[in-house]
């Protein structure tokens, strides 16, 4: 953790993200308005006093809906890397470590899911579900779970014959137990490094997904779909576009910061270097 | 602030529209050239009989003639008809254009017309322009140019729905041979069809034979299917395109700040409506609809969802001034949230209610109207949840009458008995509302047989206000219809129906 705290580049992204998960959490008591008020007298207001990054096209305030949409990326985010992290890991510890026919079936049903492009996946998972957060949560979640299936097997096959685990096998542990005591404590900070890149990009699909009209349904704001309004006016008024831009930017970022720093910290060979 | 900037661009406008046109004064239409144009949708078929969409309509009307047609002040002009006489309401006789040729090089004839008529009338033909002929009772060819109409009834809309592009005359022979012409184009319109790629382009080429000497002066027009708006306008300022047919008004405001183009706007005949199915809880109930009614502000509707380009209409489109009455006729226009929510009360709903509004993302689709209607109606305490779905899925719950609430826009008629009767009227064929109402419909058919203008008047007149206080449907605004052209496309007007009429009288100034 100290080793962490000294890495500037995850230390930087800790900062994005903290500030990214305060205004999400505080939204309610810091949102200067309603996210879904209008206010007719008040469309495409530039940045004042008034309205701190402006008003869009409809008369509602930017400043609280950019605060608002952040609990659609963030909640949807977490959620979805969740669901990619528990069925990827399980799928890649079980094909590790058993082998043989598990191991082929399991990995081949990965190569099929990353056979297709990742956001075009997420859009027909969408559409045959239907539209609802939860799907959205499935959609995301389902494309990377290859990504943890592939990472955690590998890990696995690189401990799974070193000498302690043939001891703990010789000592008469069972092979639950074998995996879950003494391989998962083993890919963990690779696992915690993939997490932090998942997020980022689970927050870039989000936003793809309701810039796509796929994501959440109006009047809830979300940045992606505050983007894609946005593009009626860009000219006119460019605000409207750059608040949510910047946002997804500074987020994304965050996390591959803080992932790329974790990786650093925890991989030996590159300690010490940028 | 606002306003004078918006004054300011009005008076560049208006600069920039004089200066084009004392240009245009006394400099003769130069022959020759092509003209690219930008819309956003494709055509789906090319029978001008069949087809329904917006964009096939507007391509067919360059390629095919109507014995009539409208200019763009909306009156009757000559087309394939040099005169027409009305010896009895219920006898109307066309004398056609002689020498008229259709694309083959076969002369038009009475028996075209005759022809044409018939298989419009012949309900196996699936023509969606059946409903409007309904009171024809026969059509005669008496001799090689004069073709004469009989009616059960008479009908003062007659005129006005043979300007119908879906009336256009199409060669006996051809559909004879073809069984029907959703893939060829054999016409008498100024423009031959030449090339098509399906959601790529459609070229159309110069008829020489066209039966106005000289025009078009166009040798050719090339059609781009662009489907994202603000694609349009870029397209137009990198100079790919002379022209681009644009609706959203943010796109618009864009385009008039550009001192490189010149940007027409006449008020639209199609008018933006949010509909109930009638027969549906709870707006089965006449007075949860006068509420929700009540509760809209136009033009705070207008403001964000056209950028303030558009104005408040009753169930005939404000742009028929004609016919229109000013929305100050109709008492419901009127915001008033106090007594909306009386209104609730009486109906058993004093807490509000949720309901769906289906909607979709395109232009057509209305998504930014049902989204302001949705926050107005937040102040009822009526939750409206937005389906947003995408086109193909729309149309089809369209089509089946799929919805609790839906926002459209429909397509007006210069003549309220066009729009009004397919619409409203208990067998109308777009009666999407499933509303019934004997009182509307008395007056409906008073009004399409009546043919004295005073009398029609008077009938339309109290027709629009039962129709609005019944509210079946919410008859919110007229938009604009809007062109973005280059600076050296001249003669070209854009009409209330968004037909493309005039791109016959279209030459480039380069």
């Amino acid at each position: 953790m100290r080793k962490l705290l000294k890495n500037y580049l995850s230390v930087t992204g800790l900062i994005i993200i903290m500030i990214f998960f305060l205004a999400q959490a505080l939204a309610p008591s810091i949102a200067p308005y309603d996210p879904t008020m209008m206010e007719p007298g008040n469309l495409l207001a530039p940045p004042t006093s008034h309205n701190p990054l402006g008003t869009d096209g409809y008369g509602r305030d930017i400043m609280s809906r950019l605060l608002y949409g952040g609990r659609v990326s963030f909640v949807v985010s977490i959620l979805s890397t969740l669901v990619a992290l528990l069925f990827g890991t399980a799928t890649g510890l079980l094909a590790g470590f058993f082998g043989g026919w598990v191991d082929t079936v399991l990995m081949r049903i990965m190569d099929i899911i990353l056979a297709f492009p990742a956001l075009l996946l997420a859009i027909c998972i969408m559409a045959v579900l239907g539209q609802s957060n939860l799907n959205i949560v499935l959609a995301i979640g389902v494309v990377y779970i290859p990504q943890f299936a592939r990472l955690t097997r590998g890990s696995v096959l690189a401990v799974r014959d070193l000498e302690f685990v043939e001891a703990v096998r010789a000592l008469g542990a069972r092979s639950p137990r074998i995996i879950v005591r003494h391989i998962v404590p083993n890919i963990l900070p690779s696992l915690l490094v993939q997490v932090s890149l998942t997020i980022s990009l689970a927050v870039l699909y989000e936003s793809a997904l309701s810039f796509l009209g796929l994501g959440a349904q109006p009047p809830t704001p979300s940045w992606g779909n505050m983007l894609s309004e946005s593009r009626r006016y860009m000219e006119l008024a460019p605000w409207t576009a750059v608040a949510p831009g910047a946002a997804i930017m500074l987020v994304v970022l965050g996390f591959n910061l803080l992932g790329d720093g974790l990786r650093d910290v925890l991989d030996p060979r590159l300690r010490g270097r940028i | 602030m606002k306003t004078a900037k918006s004054l300011a661009g009005v008076l560049i406008l208006v600069l920039i529209l004089s200066v084009s046109w004392s240009g245009q004064v006394g400099a003769a239409p130069a022959r020759g050239g092509n003209l690219t144009i930008g819309v956003d949708q494709e055509a789906v078929g090319l029978d001008p009989n069949l087809v329904t969409a917006f964009s096939s309509v507007a391509r067919v009307g360059l390629m095919y003639n109507r014995l009539v047609r409208y200019d763009n002040d909306l009156d009757i002009i000559p087309d394939l008809a040099e005169s027409w006489e009305i010896p009895d309401n219920l006898t109307y006789t066309f004398h056609l254009r002689k020498g008229v040729k259709f694309h083959d090089g076969a002369e038009l004839t009475s028996e075209d017309v005759k022809f044409t008529l018939d298989r419009i009338l012949d309900p196996k033909t699936g023509s969606p322009a059946l409903s409007y002929l309904a009171p024809v009772k026969k059509v005669e060819a008496p001799s090689r140019y004069e073709v004469t109409i009989r009616l059960k009834e008479p009908m003062a809309s007659l005129l006005s729905v043979l300007a119908s592009d879906n009336l256009s005359v199409v060669p006996k022979h051809a559909v004879e041979k073809q069984g029907n012409l959703q893939r060829v184009v054999v016409g008498t319109g100024p423009f031959k069809l030449a090339d098509y790629v399906p959601d790529n382009y459609m070229k159309l080429v110069r008829n020489p034979n066209y039966f106005k000497p000289g025009e078009p002066y166009l040798d050719s027009v090339t059609f781009k299917v662009i489907p994202e708006q603000m694609s349009l306008l870029a397209a137009v300022r990198s100079r790919n395109l002379d022209m681009a047919a644009i609706s959203e008004g943010g796109i618009i405001v864009q385009a008039r700040r550009d001192s490189g183009l010149s940007v027409e706007q006449v008020p639209s005949l199609n008018a933006r409506t949010f509909g109930f199915n009638v027969t549906r809880a709870p707006f089965n109930d006449e007075r949860v609809r006068q509420a929700v009614a009540l509760a809209l502000d136009r033009e705070q509707i207008i403001a964000a969802a056209e950028f303030g380009f558009g104005q408040p209409t009753g169930p005939v489109p404000a742009s028929a001034k004609k016919w229109a009455l000013p929305v100050s006729a109709f008492p419901s226009y009127e915001r008033n949230i106090a007594r909306a929510k009386q209104l609730l009360a009486e109906a058993g709903l004093p807490n509000g209610f949720a309901f769906s509004i289906l909607c979709a993302a395109s232009y057509e689709g209305g998504l930014p109207v049902a989204q302001v209607i949705q926050s107005q109606l937040k102040q009822i305490g009526v939750t409206a949840n937005l389906e947003v779905v995408e086109w193909g899925a729309y149309i089809d719950r369209w089509v089946k009458r799929d919805y609790q609430g839906i926002v459209e826009l429909r397509g007006g008629g210069a003549d309220p008995d066009r729009f009004l009767y397919r619409m409203l009227h208990s067998t109308g064929s777009v009666n999407n509302f499933l509303f019934k109402n004997a009182q509307v419909d008395e007056l409906l058919e008073k009004g399409r047989s009546a043919v004295d203008y005073k009398t029609r008047k008077n009938v339309y007149d109290a027709a629009q206000k039962l129709i609005v206080e019944k509210a079946p449907v919410i008859f919110l605004y007229v938009g604009n219809e809007n062109a973005a052209m280059q600076k050296y496309v001249k003669g070209f007007n854009v009409m209330p129906n968004g037909a493309l009429y005039y791109l016959e009288e279209t030459w480039l100034d380069k």
